[in-house]
């Protein structure tokens, strides 16, 4: 596969597909029908496996274009001794493993690649307001500029999100990291009443997480709701699935009154 | 030399890379042994007090016999 560089990929698209392919790769030999070309791009790599996969199954189940002829099986079978059938079969074998591997994992996996795509442009705001540690040991994150960056955005809510899902080097920091970022959101909408209009703002992470329904059972914040919940806004907003509620109405509109589905 | 049980399919010749019961039913997985990627999954059922082989009924089903394979111990099966 090429380098980032020269890909004239994404860095959301070649991320997951170097993460896709080395995941395949133990897969696969040399004698697999579609085998990985270091050339060949993920995007290339994964379409080979799927029209593998689409003729697999045009080629297997009946249809009004396509009876298939039934005979008797035991009295049809014979042996050959091919020379080329072991490494057929062996290569069949491996792609047809991994032929089902992505037909159970296609769909989270393009998912995941959607909902990356989604968030790029919010995790970027992240990146660009992150900056080294004096002694070089760690990061520190201008959570001023990270919430100023994610105000200047459409879509508030989602880019909420892509800041959270880059932001902070553990579970841990991520919370305190978005406390801080949500509470600096607070604080230049209040401050600037006629750049930032009808901007609904939040406490903490905690009571943003809590106010728009993304609780557990005993009504504490839940992080596995929001992202669960997001993940689906994040797909609906590159035009997969329904939105589970109203396009940034977290954010946008004072009301806050659906909850997360 | 080792050998390989086939069959012939619409005018081609395909090695059967596996078969696995499920629910009294024999899914049979075929690769083209002219082309590998043409590979196929059919049944076999019984019909008449035969043993028949024909095409899966639907998607579903393939994919149901796409996970048994995957589920299954993942050997080539041969003579």
């Amino acid at each position: 596969m090429d380098n980032y560089d020269n890909s004239g990929m994404n860095k959301a698209d070649y991320v997951m597909g170097r993460l896709f392919v080395d995941d395949t790769k133990k897969y696969l030999k040399p004698e697999t029908p579609i085998f990985i070309d270091d050339t060949k791009n993920y995007v290339d790599f994964v379409n080979d496996f799927v029209d593998f996969s689409k003729n697999a199954k045009k080629n297997s189940v009946r249809s009004d274009d396509n009876h298939f002829e039934e005979k008797k099986y035991s009295a049809s079978k014979h042996s050959t001794d091919n020379k080329k059938a072991a490494k057929i079969a062996l290569g069949s074998l491996l792609a047809i493993t991994v032929a089902a591997g992505i037909t159970y994992g296609s769909v989270r996996l393009i998912d995941e690649i959607s909902i990356y795509r989604s968030l790029e442009p919010y995790r970027s705001i992240v990146t660009e307001n992150t900056y080294r540690t004096e002694d070089n040991q760690g990061y520190w994150y201008d959570t001023s500029r990270i919430a100023e960056g994610i105000l200047n955005q459409e879509d508030v809510t989602l880019a909420v999100y892509g800041v959270y899902n880059k932001i902070g080097y553990n579970q841990g920091n991520k919370l305190l990291q978005m406390d801080d970022v949500i509470s600096d959101m607070r604080r230049l909408v209040n401050g600037n009443p006629d750049i930032y209009k009808d901007i609904k703002t939040y406490d903490s992470f905690d009571d943003y997480l809590i106010s728009c329904g993304f609780v557990d059972s005993s009504g504490k914040a839940s992080v596995k709701q929001y992202e669960k919940a997001m993940d689906q806004y994040a797909l609906a907003a590159k035009g997969k699935g329904d939105m589970p509620f109203e396009k940034d109405v977290y954010f946008r509109n004072a009301e806050v009154s659906k909850g997360a589905k | 030399m080792k050998e390989y049980n086939a069959i012939e399919l619409e005018g081609k010749e395909y090695i059967i890379v596996k078969e696995i019961n499920f629910n009294n039913v024999t899914y049979v997985y075929l690769a083209n042994s002219n082309n590998p990627k043409d590979f196929c999954i059919r049944k076999v059922i019984n019909k008449d007090n035969s043993d028949v082989i024909t095409g899966l009924d639907s998607d579903k089903e393939f994919t149901m016999a796409l996970r048994l394979f995957s589920e299954k111990d993942n050997t080539f099966q041969q003579n």
